[in-house]
């Protein structure tokens, strides 16, 4: 089956769609970091909260934390303008997507180019967690005496809909396979790769559930809220994955991929929705206990 | 989705008390002041050990003990539960129970005229035979 589409709406849909891609994930999510990392310096800081500062450098934590907040808000700013250049340079050179697809790889380069800022924040606050538990001598400890369950932290209509998702894509992929050759390495790679990524995310859930918890000084409502953010985001991740797929998998099948790009754009700005937005929008930094990190803070575990 | 409060449970690793002595007593005074009732769920042995930030072996250690005494059940994949008779079993104190008994055994073994060094050799040798047994079972 084939299908026509104009050039102009194929190019209008997709200038759209990359415009918010730059726009939500190198400008708005960065700059609601950076207000929510400027808030917590502001209202908590070292003198008064010293075990939210385990750097041994104190004097001069919270002023380089504030430098690299500048320089992380240049970087997103320089990669915005960055995305910008390539859409200018697509309108200038009348660009025109391959009706094959294919130039969503482009889509992908520039999303992992945004994310780097953010993967290089969420590396410093794991070594932030880790000097944290280096530091952590409480001798007196305490649990809950409750299993936690994962019906506990997410519904179980998501969990059945992530396995469905899934069921519904290998039966869509498989089903479209060429009957000449259905078994290629292509095709066996696809299916151990998105059932990898589904096990990794089972595997993420469950030591969120029932490992240690990275921050030791993290109060137990705050622990709860963070794995019910985790566990939805990683169902959600797998929905949406899911769902992506089988979109690719119909338009592959009835000559559409000409819009490959901006549904593989539209996949990444969810899935930063649902991972960095949903963290932000459900751990509200004013609902957070600080209180912990004073030195005379009861120390507890759990 | 809501997160009701239930019972914690507390560990001093400075105590002199062995960690799963106080995993055990607590427990059992959970279910004596019936804050643990019959049939409720306990946490895993591995989501218990990593919130208290202790060795396995201690909670499973812990955990080996009550189901000996029928404090607590574990019923296969679906995890650990309070035992439907652990308020009348955790009131038993198998180490108060085996020292009387050794107690009373030692003061007839003294009234017989058996010296502290043959009662110790003695003592030993039956334990040294008990357990090769259960290792030659």
């Amino acid at each position: 089956m084939t299908a026509s589409f104009s050039t102009w709406a194929v190019l209008a849909v997709f200038y759209a769609v990359f415009l918010s891609q730059i726009v939500l994930i190198s400008i708005y999510y960065p700059a609601k970091v950076r207000r929510r990392v400027l808030h917590i310096l502001d209202h908590y800081p070292p003198d008064q909260y010293p075990k939210l500062y385990p750097d041994p450098l104190d004097i001069y934590a919270e002023l380089a934390r504030r430098t690299r907040l500048r320089t992380y808000r240049f970087v997103n700013l320089a990669i915005a303008a960055l995305g910008l250049m390539v859409l200018a340079a697509m309108l200038v050179t009348a660009y025109r997507p391959d009706p094959k697809g294919g130039d969503e790889i482009l889509v992908v380069i520039y999303f992992f180019v945004q994310m780097a800022p953010l993967i290089y924040a969420e590396v410093k606050e794991f070594n932030q967690y880790r000097l944290m538990r280096a530091a952590y001598s409480a001798p007196l400890r305490q649990a809950d005496l409750k299993p936690r369950r994962l019906f506990d932290f997410v519904s179980p209509v998501y969990v059945f809909a992530a396995v469905v998702m899934y069921v519904v894509w290998m039966a869509t992929y498989l089903f479209g396979l060429d009957p000449a050759s259905p078994w290629s390495a292509e095709v066996v790679l696809s299916m151990i790769g998105v059932t990898a990524m589904n096990v990794l995310f089972a595997w993420a859930i469950a030591r969120a559930i029932g490992g240690k918890k990275p921050n030791p000084h993290q109060a137990h409502a705050d622990r709860l809220k963070q794995i019910e953010v985790v566990t939805k985001s990683l169902i959600f991740g797998s929905i949406m994955v899911s769902f992506f797929l089988i979109v690719t998998q119909l338009a592959d099948q009835h000559d559409w991929e000409i819009f490959d790009p901006p549904l593989t754009s539209l996949y990444l700005q969810l899935a930063a929705v649902f991972g960095i937005g949903l963290t932000l929008r459900s751990i509200k930094v004013d609902e957070v206990d600080f209180e912990v990190y004073k030195e005379k803070a009861q120390e507890q575990m759990a | 989705m809501a997160h009701e409060s239930t019972m914690r449970i507390y560990i001093d690793t400075e105590s002199p008390e062995p960690l799963f002595a106080q995993l055990i007593e607590q427990i059992k005074s959970a279910v004596q002041n019936e804050q643990l009732t019959p049939g409720m769920p306990l946490p895993s042995i591995r989501q218990l050990a990593n919130d208290l930030e202790v060795n396995k072996k201690t909670v499973a250690k812990a955990y080996g003990l009550l189901e000996r005494d029928h404090v607590i059940q574990t019923k296969g994949y679906r995890g650990t539960f309070v035992h439907p008779n652990a308020v009348a079993n955790s009131r038993v104190d198998l180490n108060a129970w085996v020292q009387s008994k050794i107690t009373e055994a030692v003061a007839s073994c003294k009234s017989a005229g058996a010296t502290d060094s043959e009662i110790r050799i003695v003592f030993a040798e039956v334990m040294k035979h008990r357990n090769n047994g259960s290792e030659m079972k």
